[in-house]
């Protein structure tokens, strides 16, 4: 009702309206156009006479699972790697990468056992054991479900040893080879490096310490100073380099 | 032949849905002029609005199955030409529309062209917005809630200014025949 138009006004208006002059007929030609072109492109589909448009529509569905099912697999690959590097939700978060093993705090605790009471350990020649604080040995755990490479049940995977020589007191976390404890990793990025007996170091000195950095074929060292006097910090890496 | 019309414009939709070529002739002929109008009211230049109508035609084409048949195809079109006009203009806005001095002037005889000069007549007479909404509603065919949205007023309002211009319309129309009826026009 309400759209209702009054007769007499209607008239008139349609009347003009539709009375104007009209466009180029040309104005039609591309609907037509696609009027053509949509009954060529309808005929074999409809009539069912070519299949290759089923077979491509197939192999395209086919591709577009496999592409889906690929993207997938690869989202569920990053997100263990991530999950497992952040967490050490279950026992042995042991990773590989690049021939290493990357372990979490957590992840060391759960696969290793501490010995507390160690004594100093082959690897640090340069302390001896009237010089060591407190010495711990982190082994594999029986039964611990670790993967990494060339390591076995028992093994010692880190040792942890404070000491204290020439006035300095040092922390020294000691890698074995194939094992990277994540929460070390800032030490294997300290910026300065030297060279002293063929053994290189990277250090930085930040706060009260002095951080150093370097490894033999079987070991990585952590080694914290807690000096930032250069004589003291020479005088340690010159006493390591001379005993390796 | 005022009957005729929006069935002569639904058999060319059906057309058009059935892939015809007949049907976009069809269309041409019984809605040519008003695509015209309508794309020129817009833009307000004839080569332009020839654009817009070509445009429109690919439009009904492409979208024939959104009409829904039986339904008012006339408006149908003339959204969609009236839609292309917009998108030709420079910055989007709909200009006004109730120019019809821009309106190619009709072709055949001297009553059509005197209904012409009585449209532009009424349309002087009205205010520019009550203008618009007659235009909308007897140009364009839109309907009341349409034009309400178009113009961002409530319908019981565009309802009512309609309804107060078609009134002082029809005492135009009135006073004009008493006139004429008096040798006065």
């Amino acid at each position: 009702m309400k759209d209702r138009k009054e007769g007499e006004l209607e008239r008139i208006f349609r009347s003009c309206a539709d009375g104007g002059a009209k466009p180029d007929r040309r104005v039609t030609q591309q609907a037509k156009s696609e009027l053509r072109g949509r009954a060529k492109r309808a005929v074999p589909v409809a009539a069912g006479a070519d299949g290759s448009a089923v077979a491509a529509k197939r192999a395209e569905r086919r591709t577009i699972v496999i592409l889906a099912a690929a993207a997938c697999l690869l989202i569920l690959a990053v997100s263990l790697f991530l999950w497992a590097l952040h967490s050490g939700a279950r026992p042995g978060a042991l990773l590989f990468a690049d021939g290493a093993t990357y372990v979490s705090d957590e992840g060391l605790r759960q696969c290793t056992h501490e010995d507390e009471g160690a004594e100093s350990p082959a690897c640090l020649p340069w302390v001896s054991s009237e010089e060591i604080v407190c010495a711990r040995e982190f082994a594999l755990r029986t039964g611990a479900h670790v993967q990494a490479a060339d390591t076995e049940e028992a093994d010692t995977v880190l040792y942890r040893v404070e000491y204290r020589a020439d006035d300095v007191s040092a922390t020294v976390y000691i890698e074995a080879e194939n094992i990277y404890l994540l929460s070390l990793g800032r030490y294997k990025r300290l910026p300065q490096e030297q060279s002293r007996g063929g053994v290189a170091f990277r250090t930085h000195t930040e706060n009260a310490y002095t951080f150093v950095y370097f490894e033999t074929q079987q070991y990585k060292y952590n080694l914290r100073l807690e000096t930032t006097r250069e004589e003291d910090v020479d005088r340690a890496l010159a006493r390591i380099a001379e005993s390796l | 032949m005022k009957k005729r019309e929006p069935d002569t414009t639904e058999e060319a939709l059906r057309q058009i849905a059935a892939g015809k070529e007949a049907g976009v002739d069809l269309l041409y002929e019984c809605l040519g002029s008003a695509m015209l109008a309508a794309a020129s009211a817009v833009l307000h230049d004839r080569f332009a609005a020839e654009d817009a109508v070509q445009e429109s035609f690919l439009r009904v084409v492409r979208g024939i199955r959104g009409y829904r048949p039986g339904t008012n195809g006339r408006a149908w079109v003339l959204r969609i030409v009236r839609n292309a006009a917009i998108d030709r203009l420079p910055d989007g806005r709909v200009v006004c529309t109730d120019d019809f001095s821009r309106l190619a002037p009709a072709e055949d005889g001297e009553e059509r062209a005197a209904d012409r000069l009585l449209a532009e007549s009424l349309l002087d007479s009205l205010p520019p917005e009550r203008r618009r909404l007659i235009y909308m509603k007897y140009f364009l065919d839109m309907t009341v809630r349409a034009i309400a949205a178009e113009v961002g007023k409530s319908k019981s309002f565009v309802q009512k200014e309609i309804a107060r211009a078609e009134e002082s319309m029809r005492e135009f129309l009135q006073e004009r025949g008493q006139k004429r009826d008096g040798g006065g026009y």
